[in-house]
């Protein structure tokens, strides 16, 4: 599909945002495909952004050092909790580095955030972060080497969850995609993407009904368009778990403030009940044979499972 | 089903396993299909390098073989639990079972776990148990009107060819792996490793069998891990048991492929058992690691293996007792 053609289509998608003559001019037509734009999305995350930000640009150095190249992009969706003067400072502090960062003055949500990172990235793949997210940075590399290697659409690796208060370690992303993803999603945001391909299949919804569920969403969406994912059994982060973590804050902003738990539940179950409308309808595709997830690592290649 | 002539067993060998079919696996999820079937093929090699008679079957295979030259065999199980859950007809498994001239239930497991436990209060008695291991644990087997006897879990010939010829100038990029099922222990094994940020770049793979499709079990392969392994430098697992339990069959997936068999285990002492690479913490792992190189580590575990004597050797002195 041309890049005119692959427009037309976000634009019926994404129309909202490139509408705005200030974010259209930044979407980078043409993509590099030797190397990696980290996005870190931020609203509100002021304390977690130097963690993320420190761990995204040391990654930076690491792929450069095996001749890749690397950029870190941080956009600030209109916080309000002095982010911005932060990331001046970040920005001032990392002069020269690979660091971008672009504040919007309009709350997009996060799913228009991720799409509008998918076409400014300078890059090709694109490691999709959360400002409460760390970065392994030595193993940036291995997900890169993987994606090139594999032509997937999305690769994940193992993410350790650490909830604040809690000695109990958790490992998320770690399961090989298969149809029982239509139940639930286990595979995180936190996963590096080809831009490209993301871009072409609409990128992330923006669907109000699946707010908070569009990680989910791209993950069944690029299955039915039978895209390659592609599980990389390496650690990729930590997911610092807290009271005020992206992915709460995302659910919590989508709920309405007076609504009960039994609402909050009810909307949950609407957006799985739409999820499986959409991706089983038959109500069977739980149970279908058809591996749809790979395990790959580049000193090893695809790795066999019984 | 093959049998083999020989003149030193006076009935012949039959090794039992259970039915290796996948789709079984997610009926029965807690039955380790990858260790049984890996025990069988060892325990025939050996069998074969004493040109013993002996034969392999599944359990369901076992429910066809005529019972006339089942009088004649001593049947060795393999977890019969798992033999009867697979064969397809449990009770009709054991009804077979009872034919054989006697019978012996193989086991590679913890003698204090109910896995083991389990194995002894089947409709069918058993003559002895061999315990295929590292350490012996016949004071802690507990029911004596089963002999217990330890067998060591030695080298068969092709195993010790194949790790003769390893030589240290492989290429390994994957500094440590960790594969194994979820278990917390697992989870802060690897959560430890990486905190320790000396090698990030390990590997890991943890299993939830039971959530996967039915296609399949969400294990690696033999020859997935083994190609995993023969990349890797040091392969690490934690216990998952509150008792001490050595677990022979990691080792020698790693010995096989050149990486150096590595346990933490910080609730037991394991300095009678002679058996190098067992840590009492991720730290003293991290501490060696940086001490002492992959393959002098690996060589002290190759002297530990092979100068313990081959499988053949204590597999017949186990089967004369019986």
């Amino acid at each position: 599909m041309s890049d005119n053609k692959v427009l037309q289509s976000l634009h019926r998608i994404e129309s909202g945002i490139l509408d705005d003559p200030d974010l259209s001019e930044l979407c980078q037509k043409s993509k590099a495909g030797d190397g990696v734009t980290i996005f870190i999305p931020n609203w509100n995350h002021r304390p977690y952004l130097p963690r993320s930000i420190h761990s995204a640009l040391h990654a930076v150095g690491r792929l450069r050092e095996a001749g890749f190249s690397a950029e870190v992009l941080v956009i600030d969706d209109a916080s309000r909790d002095g982010s911005q003067k932060l990331l001046r400072a970040i920005q001032m502090l990392y002069e020269g580095s690979r660091l971008k960062t672009l504040f919007l003055k309009q709350n997009l949500g996060l799913p228009r955030l991720r799409n509008l990172a998918l076409q400014m990235s300078r890059f090709r793949y694109v490691c999709m972060m959360d400002a409460d997210n760390e970065l392994v940075p030595d193993n940036l590399l291995l997900f890169l080497q993987s994606i090139v290697e594999t032509g997937a659409a999305l690769v994940h690796g193992n993410l350790i969850a650490k909830t604040q208060g809690e000695e109990a370690v958790r490992l998320w992303s770690s399961r090989v995609a298969t149809m029982r993803l239509t139940e639930g999603n286990y595979i995180d945001a936190f996963a590096l993407v080809d831009a490209r391909k993301l871009l072409r299949v609409g990128g992330y919804t923006s669907n109000p009904r699946l707010y908070g569920y569009e990680d989910w969403e791209i993950v069944l969406h690029l299955i039915a368009e039978e895209k390659k994912i592609v599980f990389v059994p390496a650690v990729m982060g930590y997911y610092h778990r807290n009271p005020g973590s992206m992915l709460q804050e995302t659910l919590q902003k989508a709920e309405r403030k007076n609504d009960s738990p039994s609402e909050k539940t009810k909307r949950s179950e609407e957006a799985k009940a739409l999820m499986q409308r959409m991706f089983a309808q038959t109500g069977t595709r739980e149970w279908d044979p058809v591996r749809v997830g790979y395990i790959y690592h580049p000193a090893v290649g695809y790795i066999d499972q019984w | 089903m093959v049998w083999y002539p020989t003149d030193v067993l006076e009935y012949q060998l039959l090794i039992v396993h259970p039915e290796g079919d996948t789709a079984l696996y997610q009926e029965y999820p807690e039955f380790d299909l990858l260790l049984p079937a890996m025990l069988a093929r060892r325990l025939f090699a050996a069998c074969r390098e004493r040109s013993w008679e002996i034969a392999v079957c599944s359990s369901r295979e076992l429910l066809n073989v005529n019972t006339d030259q089942l009088s004649r065999a001593t049947p060795a199980v393999i977890d019969p639990v798992a033999c009867a859950a697979t064969s397809g007809n449990g009770s009709k498994f054991f009804s077979k079972l009872t034919n054989a001239h006697k019978r012996i239930v193989v086991l590679a497991e913890a003698v204090e776990s109910t896995r083991y436990g389990r194995q002894f209060h089947l409709p069918t008695n058993f003559d002895a148990v061999f315990d295929i291991g590292f350490v012996p644990q016949g004071n802690k087997h507990p029911f004596p009107n089963v002999p217990y006897h330890f067998v060591f879990n030695g080298p068969t010939k092709e195993e010790e060819q194949t790790i003769a010829e390893l030589s240290p100038s492989r290429e390994r990029p994957i500094p440590w792996a960790v594969v194994g099922p979820r278990t917390p222990n697992h989870l802060n094994l690897i959560a430890e490793l990486m905190d320790y940020e000396l090698y990030p770049g390990g590997f890991c793979f943890l299993q939830h069998p039971s959530k996967q499709g039915k296609k399949g079990t969400g294990l690696l392969s033999p020859s997935g891990l083994a190609a995993v392994l023969s990349k890797t430098n040091y392969y690490v697992w934690s216990s998952d048991d509150s008792f001490a339990y050595y677990e022979s069959f990691r080792f020698i997936q790693a010995l096989q492929v050149g990486a150096v068999p590595c346990k933490i285990d910080g609730n037991h002492s394991w300095e009678r058992a002679d058996i190098p690479g067992i840590f009492p913490s991720v730290r003293s792992f991290c501490t060696r690691v940086q001490e002492e190189d992959h393959w002098s580590m690996y060589c002290s575990a190759r002297e530990f293996y092979m100068s313990r004597g081959p499988l053949a050797e204590h597999l017949e002195k186990a089967l004369r007792l019986v």
